[in-house]
């Protein structure tokens, strides 16, 4: 049984390593930073994306994307309200 | 064929047949004239869902009624194209003539008036639905004759 | 100038609802060259043509048919499905497509299908568009019985009512029976569609391009329009215009042309004000805009989007801000109410408009309109909420005076005579319990 791709991702300056696949919000938790959720309860079932409070700011992507439905790739980094003035723009948007 | 069958029927023309509630709720709506709670019901056992969901797939759908509605349906368009060229004077014109507001039924039974958003006709407004035909253009001249078809269709 | 229409091609000479009639003017030849090529030429002749999506999202066609797994790369079915659900205001080409060339929508989905190696062909056709389904219920008929199909099943689904419906993955969650409630992306339709499955989803108008496109090839059709808007396109002409209507014209053809020549000008000689270039969602024009060409480039370059291909004339009796919260009330009434942003954000935008337009708002709310609009803008589960979002944000742009003018004067200023006065709304016939206001 082969083991699960393994991704290098960045969240708030900080390297981590998970499996590919892992949502951002499970990845940033990895690396000690809490993004906040409303309406994503993984005990519950899959993420939504409804309440838009996970919003983060993916380097290359244009526009701000939910943190719990989006999963880790290869590279990619993250930057949640504590470093990016795009994103706690887009939380505060939400409240 | 009662109408589950005919509904469960409806079932196996899609991959899965929980595709086929919202023309089974067409179909539903068609024979009582609205969607009472009757028709929940029938609709789950034909497609072996709750009448709570039926319900809910209902509710979000502009065209089902969940309440009783006239015998006849006048819709009118007030968006943006047909309101520029004149819609709210073709609505009140109805108005008058069926002495209702908005969302309201004429004490006979007889009509339903509403308004609706864009109803794809927008070069030829305004556009009057009567029935799920499309009346285009209307003018408010032509009210009254319209609505003398539908008490005369009685 | 003759104009040669593509996609309306022949309508005007013959009745082309009539397959022998569409036939003769060559129809379903295509279908049989495409049956003769290999999928991946289909695909390729369409990459070839720079077809873009006609549905408002303009994107490469060919493109989103190569994104479809191929054959042994995927256990599931393939499904294509038309997008019929036409409901942006201001746009009617598509029910005028499916009126008169139902059969070369048909062709277009034969031909489309085999590209993608698919034998399951859906239509989500809005449930009002009665007169559609009645035409295209036949031509589908006619051409089951001719044996066209191929082997290829062709369900036309009625939809119910529902704008949100015309979103690619809401449209895919109402087929299966459910809310029409968009879905997050990725993953995208392409990989895990209807029923989880590879789906390529098309606006009636790409997919009837398609036939003249195989029949003719791609290069020719390339030659057409302008660069990077390739070909034509069916416009929708309606508002404060003498002969509103569907025409088909080259992309880069300018407003003027299609407002004036085609159009006839405005009614009674008044002048314009304003003009929408590709349904409510897209920010609008000032009349010094009048010569800007209908091409991406162009319309992009002017800070909106050719969108759906409507085109909504203007003129001067009509209040900007009654026009807001026409547009507003809109989108309230079509949000789906899964996300925040836009079902809150679309409510307080309707009821900051409605305090303006009495004269009852202060300065600060002028202000707080705009903050509203920035907090749905890039936020939202899907593109519904930026649809509501800026186009308000642009009328304040380029109207600011005239808002401006409703708090000073503490009234609307045409007093009563606006084109849209007391225009009644769809959301003001619902009841709703006493919610959040913005305060008095």
């Amino acid at each position: 049984m082969s083991a699960p791709e393994v991704v290098s991702v960045t969240v708030d300056e900080r390297a981590v390593q998970v499996s590919k696949g892992t949502g951002i919000v499970e990845t940033a938790l990895a690396a000690g930073v809490e993004i906040p959720v409303f309406c994503y309860e993984p005990r519950l079932g899959p993420p939504v994306g409804a309440c838009r409070m996970c919003l983060v700011e993916i380097e290359g992507m244009p526009k701000l994307q939910a943190g719990c439905t989006l999963t880790a790739q290869e590279g990619m980094v993250v930057r949640t309200a504590a470093t990016s003035a795009k994103a706690a723009e887009g939380q505060n948007a939400t409240l | 064929m009662s109408l589950e069958d005919e509904v469960r029927a409806l079932g196996t023309q899609y991959p899965q047949s929980r595709s086929a509630v919202l023309p089974a709720l067409r179909l539903a709506q068609e024979r009582y004239g609205w969607l009472p709670p009757e028709a929940f019901r029938e609709v789950a056992g034909g497609l072996d869902l709750t009448p709570a969901y039926c319900q809910a797939v209902a509710s979000f759908y502009d065209m089902y009624h969940l309440k009783p509605i006239g015998r006849h349906l006048v819709e009118v368009c007030t968006n943006i194209s047909c309101g520029l060229v004149g819609a709210q004077a073709v609505l009140e014109a109805f108005e008058a003539e069926l002495g209702i507001h908005p969302g309201e039924t004429t004490e006979d039974g007889g009509v339903t008036l509403r308004t609706i958003e864009c109803a794809g006709g927008c070069g030829w407004g305004t556009v009057v639905s009567v029935d799920h035909r499309y009346r285009e253009p209307v003018k408010p001249e032509h009210v009254p004759a319209i609505v003398e078809e539908l008490r005369s269709a009685d | 100038m003759p104009i040669e229409a593509i996609v309306l091609g022949g309508a005007d000479e013959r009745d082309l609802t009539q397959l022998s009639e569409y036939r003769a003017v060559g129809g379903y030849d295509a279908l049989t060259k495409a049956r003769a090529m290999e999928p991946d030429a289909v695909v390729e002749e369409i990459l070839t043509s720079n077809l873009r999506g006609r549905g408002g999202a303009f994107f490469a066609t060919g493109r989103k048919a190569s994104f479809i797994p191929k054959p042994g790369q995927n256990p599931n079915p393939v499904y294509l499905t038309v997008n019929a659900d036409e409901s942006e205001p201001g746009t009617f080409k598509d029910r005028e497509i499916m009126l008169r060339v139902p059969h070369r929508l048909i062709e277009g989905c034969l031909i489309t299908a085999h590209a993608i190696a698919s034998t399951n062909v859906f239509i989500y056709l809005r449930g009002e568009y009665l007169d559609c389904f009645e035409v295209v219920r036949a031509a589908l008929e006619e051409v089951h019985g001719e044996g066209l199909l191929g082997g290829v099943t062709i369900v036309v689904h009625r939809g119910a009512g529902a704008y949100i419906c015309g979103e690619e993955t809401a449209l895919l969650e109402s087929l299966e029976g459910k809310r029409g409630q968009p879905r997050s992306k990725p993953p995208f339709p392409a990989i895990s569609g209807l029923y989880a499955s590879p789906t390529l989803i098309n606006n009636v108008e790409t997919i009837a391009t398609v036939p003249p496109i195989i029949q003719r090839g791609g290069a020719w059709y390339a030659g057409l329009g302008v660069e990077n808007s390739t070909g034509t396109r069916v416009f929708s002409l309606s508002g404060n215009v003498v002969r509103g209507g569907n025409y088909e014209l080259p992309l880069g053809t300018s407003l003027f042309e299609l407002v004036y020549d085609h159009g006839g000008g405005i009614p009674e000689d008044r002048k314009l004000k304003a003009i929408i270039p590709g349904g409510s969602s897209v920010p609008v024009l000032g009349a010094d805009e009048i010569h800007r060409r209908l091409d991406y480039d162009s319309m992009a370059e002017a800070g909106t989007m050719l969108g759906s291909g409507a085109v909504i004339v203007i003129d001067e009796r009509c209040c900007m801000v009654q026009l807001g919260l026409r547009v507003a009330q809109f989108y309230m009434h079509e949000s789906c109410g899964k996300c925040t942003p836009c079902r809150e954000g679309t409510r307080w935008m309707v009821q900051l408009l409605h305090k303006l337009e009495d004269g009852r708002a202060s300065q600060g709310e002028l202000d707080l309109l705009l903050d509203v609009c920035d907090r749905i803008l890039g936020k939202c589960l899907c593109p519904l909420g930026d649809a509501a979002a800026m186009p308000i944000a642009s009328y304040v742009d380029k109207f600011r005076e005239e808002f401006q003018e409703h708090i000073d004067a503490g009234r609307c200023p045409f007093g009563g005579e606006s084109s849209l006065e007391g225009l009644f709304a769809p959301v003001d016939q619902h009841t709703h319990d006493p919610v959040a206001q913005v305060p008095a």
